[in-house]
């Protein structure tokens, strides 16, 4: 292979390698220190105690570890499923919302299990409650919506990850440099009347009132189309959904625990 | 050609700029100065700049500049078979941190420039020999060298995929893809939680003692010096806590060596 090549080759690769750094979980990060800063004193020492971490740290823990015995079935767990009625389908085990409210009942008994089963059930609840916002994790029945996993394309006819782009893209644009820390600076300033609205209900209910965002991103972002393409007034809409989902599920992962460990 | 080295240096320079690991450097020096005595919280700033922040600028454009460091050695320790230092000459960070302990301490005879200097190499070679990649043991004549084994890459598919990894290099870089948004604020308040604890036991000591320490925390990782050593996805994310442990030992013995320099 001639130098040049070999030059450009590793140009490529040191700036693939720091882009696959950079996109890294924020939404899972954002969503993990807003709760972390609304949780109560009493909560956030309990939670320390068992993780040996602040939330943050164990926020794509689940992703890490779905492909990996004996954690292999939760790889499931991670979307919100539909019945053929379009209804959260709450007899599903794999659905993210029936996980969630199982994990919370669980431990609600916390005093009576073993330290490491806390940590695990909280680890889950970490990454669920994240997820079950998440605009593009939720399942459809095949007849009534198109399927999540289409591509969209790009200025080069390059296929686009749909998911890849809900899961990061949308919520970055125009923020490529901000850090989590300014984000719930900026974004977390809700008061608590507002908080107190967002967080009532269940992982039922929160889910049901996630859908119309879910279901605005097959028009927005429809099958094949152009990422680079997009208006700005587009751009701005699929930004604005994702930071409604990260908000509320950073405040309702923060009622969680604190309704979990208030006793 | 030229066209070529212009793209080189670009990627370079994006890559450089978005280094990562530099947060984890400015948590440890962020941490560090919380844990100074007052009297080396003032040191620090007639030296270095009244704010703290202006104080790390400063301190990573004299670091960019190549201003701290003559040397590549002076960021490294060896150990014996029995773990303890070698020092044979002054080619290594345990001489020139007792070097600059000494400056610091004699500051009143000293220039500022020399004093400065002082204080830099402390911040950067406590930092430099708690990473793991510098840490170098007898026992294994090829840790002085750089070696590779097989990292799991490619995103959270079901399938990992296995590439080959420098060891240094995953050392200095290889943690930072699962926090890439985080500020070093997070990464403070994170090891305060899981590290704080330790806070007396880690700033207890020499500096010859520390690096026997970091030899105890390095000496199981050199089964991985086998070209077909290959580390899990999981495995990578559990090493995570040993990573976090060095950044944790270095934050506090920064600020025991300010307190001694300074008392």
């Amino acid at each position: 292979m001639n130098k040049k090549l070999i030059i450009l080759l590793v140009a490529v690769a040191l700036l693939s390698v720091n882009k696959a750094m950079a996109w890294g979980g924020f939404a899972h990060s954002a969503i993990t220190e807003i709760a972390e800063r609304n949780l109560t004193p009493e909560a956030r020492e309990k939670i320390h105690h068992y993780l040996n971490h602040s939330l943050p740290f164990y926020a794509i823990w689940m992703d890490q570890h779905r492909y990996t015995d004996p954690y292999r079935p939760s790889g499931k767990w991670h979307s919100n499923w539909m019945d053929k009625n379009g209804a959260v389908d709450m007899n599903n085990e794999y659905c993210a919302a029936y996980q969630t409210t199982r994990v919370w009942n669980e431990l609600k008994n916390y005093k009576k299990m073993a330290d490491k089963d806390v940590k695990l059930n909280l680890l889950y609840l970490i990454h669920l409650v994240a997820d079950m916002h998440c605009p593009c994790h939720n399942v459809w029945p095949k007849e009534s919506h198109p399927q999540y996993r289409y591509h969209l394309t790009n200025n080069k006819g390059k296929k686009e990850s749909f998911h890849k782009f809900w899961d990061n893209d949308a919520i970055l644009y125009g923020r490529k440099k901000w850090t989590v820390t300014y984000y719930a600076n900026k974004m977390a300033t809700l008061s608590e009347k507002e908080i107190k609205k967002i967080c009532k209900g269940t992982p039922y209910k929160w889910a049901v009132t996630s859908l119309p965002n879910a279901e605005r991103t097959f028009e927005l972002t429809p099958k094949g189309s152009n990422v680079q393409k997009y208006s700005k007034a587009d751009r701005l809409e699929m930004r604005r959904i994702s930071d409604e989902e990260i908000l509320k599920a950073g405040y309702r992962l923060a009622y969680v625990m604190n309704q979990i460990f208030k006793k | 050609m030229k066209k070529l080295f212009i793209t080189l240096a670009l990627a370079m320079g994006v890559y450089t700029a978005q280094a990562w690991n530099w947060v984890y450097d400015q948590a440890a020096l962020l941490l560090a100065f919380e844990s100074m005595t007052p009297e080396a919280q003032s040191v620090m700033k007639q030296y270095l700049g009244e704010n703290i922040r202006q104080q790390i600028q400063t301190f990573e454009q004299a670091r960019k500049k190549g201003q701290l460091l003559d040397t590549a050695d002076w960021r490294t320790v060896t150990l014996d078979m029995d773990l303890k230092a070698v020092v044979a000459d002054d080619k290594n960070a345990i001489a020139q941190l007792e070097n600059a302990v000494d400056v610091v301490k004699a500051c009143a005879s000293k220039s500022s420039e020399e004093v400065a200097f002082a204080i830099h190499k402390i911040i950067e070679l406590t930092i430099e020999m708690h990473n793991v990649g510098n840490v170098y043991l007898e026992e294994f004549p090829y840790s002085k060298e750089d070696f590779e084994f097989q990292q799991s890459m490619g995103g959270y598919g079901a399938k990992e995929k296995f590439r080959p990894r420098k060891w240094k290099h995953f050392w200095s870089y290889g943690f930072s893809v699962f926090h890439s948004s985080w500020s070093a604020e997070m990464h403070v308040r994170d090891l305060k939680v899981c590290h704080g604890r330790y806070k007396e036991q880690y700033m207890a000591g020499t500096i010859r003692d520390w690096a026997t320490d970091m030899g105890k925390l390095v000496k199981p990782l050199y089964a991985w010096a086998d070209p077909t050593c290959r580390l899990s996805r999981q495995a990578h994310a559990e090493e995570e806590e040993r990573f976090y442990a060095g950044v944790a030992r270095a934050a506090y013995r920064i600020a025991a060596l300010m307190n001694s320099a300074t008392k």
